[in-house]
């Protein structure tokens, strides 16, 4: 009979911990790392071939939904930075000025560094969510396929 | 697509879903999945269901093309 083993993913459950930094440091993106208790249900289940493969299959939607989100994002962003240079014929290096300690930035670069920002925490969310709700399909069509056990 | 007879040797040798999951270090779910043909398994997992029956892989695991 095999000793049972340890699932290592389930430790993953402490970055969940990483949430209450946003919670209580005003960190809003930072609440979806709550996501990651989840992962302590997994504490007492075999890492066998089928559970990594749920795991893995998860892992490549997330992967693919942030390629596709980051691409969509970044063409958004960069189209804000291709009008400051061919409208607004400003670029880069005088679109903010520093004096006294203070930089003062030219709207369209304040815009443009806001909304990477923004795809930036929402792409992260987005991505961390896919994996999670992913996982939580598989093992549920794990589950739903096992009946009673009977020779 | 894979064909088994896990189920049918299973069933020979009076054991349990659960019962040969734990001798061969997976979970239930895994086994309930290789009998219903939704999984494929890895060599060492074929190779140690098989070595479990006395049978060899060949005869328990069958690819059959698809229609």
């Amino acid at each position: 009979m095999h000793e049972k083993k340890k699932n290592p993913l389930a430790k993953l459950g402490w970055l969940g911990l990483i949430g209450i930094y946003g919670v209580f440091f005003g960190a809003w993106w930072a609440i979806c790392f709550f996501l990651f208790f989840y992962l302590f249900s997994f504490w007492n289940t075999t890492p066998d071939e089928l559970f990594w493969t749920g795991v893995k299959k998860s892992a490549i939607i997330a992967f693919c939904t942030n390629i596709v989100l980051t691409v969509i994002g970044m063409l958004i962003a960069g189209y804000f930075s291709l009008y400051r240079h061919y409208e607004l014929k400003l670029p880069y290096e005088d679109s903010y000025t520093i004096m006294d300690g203070y930089v003062s930035v030219h709207p369209i670069l304040f815009g443009q560094r806001n909304l990477e920002v923004f795809f930036f925490h929402w792409i992260f969310i987005i991505t961390l969510c896919t994996f999670f709700f992913s996982l939580m399909y598989y093992r549920h069509k794990e589950k739903k396929e096992v009946g009673e056990d009977a020779c | 697509m894979l064909k088994t007879k896990l189920k049918e040797y299973r069933t020979l040798y009076n054991m349990k879903q659960g019962d040969l999951a734990n001798l061969v270090g997976v979970r239930r779910e895994t086994i309930v999945h290789l009998e219903n043909g939704r999984y494929n398994p890895s060599l060492k997992l074929a190779m140690d269901i098989a070595r479990i029956f006395h049978v060899t892989v060949e005869e328990l695991f069958e690819f059959v093309d698809e229609e």
